[in-house]
């Protein structure tokens, strides 16, 4: 009786350890590194340091199947967890459309698999348009009416 | 002696007309005006929609939208097109440059207007579309795609035109009308947004080196990745020959044949009706299947009256298709766009496939007896005969319900679920379409591959 109490526990234990270890912390310190380089590979942003004319952007890239990916932003020192997450399938591609909030974004992508292997890569990305770009942004046009 | 001195009159104006006209080709006059063809097609406009580009992207630099054909929007960009592609075609003088792969994705990053025609063809079919000959015509070969832009400093209208095959471009610069185009397009894309990503801009066409992550669907730099998902309204399809055996009749008449003159006979078991004379067969199923077929190429239905060119096929196949369509009493013909390349094959064997879509999205129809998706319109022809005919006839319904596309890369992924990690693919095409198993249309996702020969793979999340 007592072993298989023992054994139930040891189970609930070992599964609690599994949902926490594939758990996207809350936040992570700005000089946290990865431990491995090998989860992902980000195409888009194509450098660290990026610009862009549209506020709404498209981090995407490729890797391994089974792996999630979040976006962090920087807050307060800290980068902190936003709602930007990706569980990347079979094709190995993932796409996240985030929303740029001012004119320079730095974020933190962190990848992780059911493993304990966790990817860090650290992004810039600088918004170049302006307030008036994103007023008329949803503004209907009826290309008809247009001389040409 | 009065119908003498007419008959002298008409011969000295035979002779001033003549001697007119002879010093209009000395004098290198043209006889007829810029442009004229003496082919000119009278399209309906089912067949004017089938020939035009399967979509129009307007790219505004921040900004991106695909219009398909019927969209307004669609109708008056093309119109303003039209006419640069017109004068374009007329301008005999022209040199084109050749341009690399990344010339053209410059061009599909900027302020620019492609006319994606979604299959080959050759530069007579293009020419053939504007109603414009192609004497004259600076572009020899295949095209499938061509961008119109504008450059702001010599004002030069700029046509790029890109063979998919090859992954070639030429492009042209025509005097005048770059600033006002440009301007256009800026005016066309304001306030839109850029939720649609060419695969090259995220950069997965390119193989990274260090990495131990092996990708066996790959994606080719010039598809189209729609990154929002789209709520679209759901279709019916219904049979318009089901249990209506009177117009069996009327069907053969739209082939050209006289229903009197040929042997009928109905089988038992399907009730489909078949006429039978010397030279052809005609099959007509009540499931929608028509199906026409000559013995010998020679004793099929003539179509090439006019030029020998593909899209003289492709008109002659809408002016049956549109019969058939009158005959059985429907007059708004569903939308019809061409599957198949249009390349002529001088005296070869020519198949024409064309497809019935809905909102820009193609409408994959399976029969019955059929577990993949059947052509619209299979055609035929050889040494100017159509040789076999064979049409599933639908009419479809927009109704109110709605369904939300899954993302492009859930597609993906199912797509990398079938085929394995032992092979590889490259995607040549993603595209949203409707499948019609029975009545009712579900929305899917369409992959062309490099894997199979033409072939769609549909990746349909509710089987």
């Amino acid at each position: 009786m007592k072993i298989s109490k023992a054994l139930i526990i040891s189970i609930l234990i070992i599964a609690f350890i599994g949902i926490t270890a594939s758990a996207m912390p809350d936040s992570l310190l700005p000089g946290e590194e990865g431990n491995t380089a090998e989860l992902i590979v980000i195409t888009k942003p194509p450098k660290d340091r990026s610009a862009t004319f549209d506020r709404s952007y498209v981090i995407s890239g490729y890797g391994k199947e089974g792996t999630l990916v979040a976006i962090y932003k920087l807050a307060g020192g800290v980068f902190v967890k936003t709602d930007y997450e990706w569980q990347i399938g079979a094709s190995t591609y993932f796409a996240i459309p985030i929303e740029l909030d001012g004119r320079k974004n730095i974020l933190r992508c962190r990848a992780e698999d059911g493993n304990g292997n966790f990817q860090h890569a650290r992004l810039e990305i600088t918004y170049l348009g302006n307030s008036i770009s994103d007023m008329v942004k949803n503004i209907t046009v009826d290309p008809s009416n247009i001389p040409y | 002696m009065r119908k003498e001195q007419i008959k002298s009159v008409v011969l000295v104006l035979l002779i001033l007309n003549c001697v007119q006209l002879t010093g209009q080709i000395w004098f290198n006059k043209k006889l007829w005006p810029g442009g004229y063809n003496f082919f000119a097609f009278n399209f309906s406009s089912t067949a004017m929609n089938a020939v035009k580009p399967q979509r129009l992207v307007i790219n505004g630099g921040n900004a991106r939208e695909v219009y398909y054909p019927r969209q307004k929007q669609y109708n008056d960009i093309y119109k303003n097109v039209t006419n640069i592609i017109a004068n374009f075609i007329d301008s005999d003088d022209l040199r084109g440059t050749a341009a690399v792969k990344d010339d053209w994705k410059t061009f599909l990053k900027d302020k620019s207007i492609l006319l994606s025609y979604g299959h080959s063809m050759d530069s007579g079919s293009f020419t053939s579309s504007f109603n414009k000959a192609v004497t004259g015509f600076p572009y020899v070969g295949v095209l499938s795609d061509v961008l119109i832009t504008g450059d702001g400093v010599t004002n030069e209208t700029i046509v790029c035109i890109f063979n998919s095959i090859t992954e070639t471009a030429v492009t042209y610069r025509l005097e005048g009308g770059g600033e006002s185009f440009l301007k256009y397009i800026e005016s066309a894309t304001f306030g839109k947004n850029h939720n649609k990503s060419f695969a090259f801009e995220l950069f997965w066409d390119l193989n990274r080196e260090n990495t131990s992550i092996e990708r066996s669907v790959l994606v080719d730099s010039f598809v189209l990745l729609p990154m929002d998902n789209e709520s679209v309204n759901l279709i019916t399809a219904e049979n318009p020959l089901e249990n209506d055996f009177t117009i069996f009749d009327g069907i053969v008449s739209a082939l050209g044949y006289t229903p009197s003159t040929l042997r009928k006979s109905v089988s038992e078991n399907d009730n489909v009706a078949s006429y039978v004379e010397n030279s052809a067969t005609i099959k007509i199923s009540p499931s929608g299947m028509i199906e026409y077929s000559a013995v010998d190429p020679q004793r099929g239905i003539p179509l090439q009256t006019g030029k020998a060119d593909s899209l003289n096929v492709v008109n002659k196949v809408f002016e049956i298709t549109e019969g058939i369509y009158r005959q059985i009493g429907i007059d708004d013909i569903p939308n019809i766009y061409i599957s198949s390349d249009l390349i002529a094959q001088k005296g070869e064997r020519f198949i024409l496939k064309m497809n019935y879509s809905h909102n820009g999205k193609p409408i994959f129809v399976y029969s019955k007896d059929n577990l993949a998706p059947v052509d619209a319109i299979h055609a035929e022809v050889e040494g100017g005969y159509l040789k076999s005919f064979k049409m599933f006839i639908r009419t479809f319904n927009e109704i109110d319900d709605v369904a939300t596309t899954v993302p492009v890369i859930t597609a993906f992924d199912e797509l990398a679920k079938q085929i394995g990690k032992t092979r590889k693919v490259l995607i040549e095409d993603v595209f949203k379409c409707y499948i019609i198993k029975d009545s009712l249309a579900e929305i899917a996702w369409g992959v062309k591959t490099d894997d199979v020969n033409d072939n769609i793979i549909i990746i349909n999340f509710d089987d």
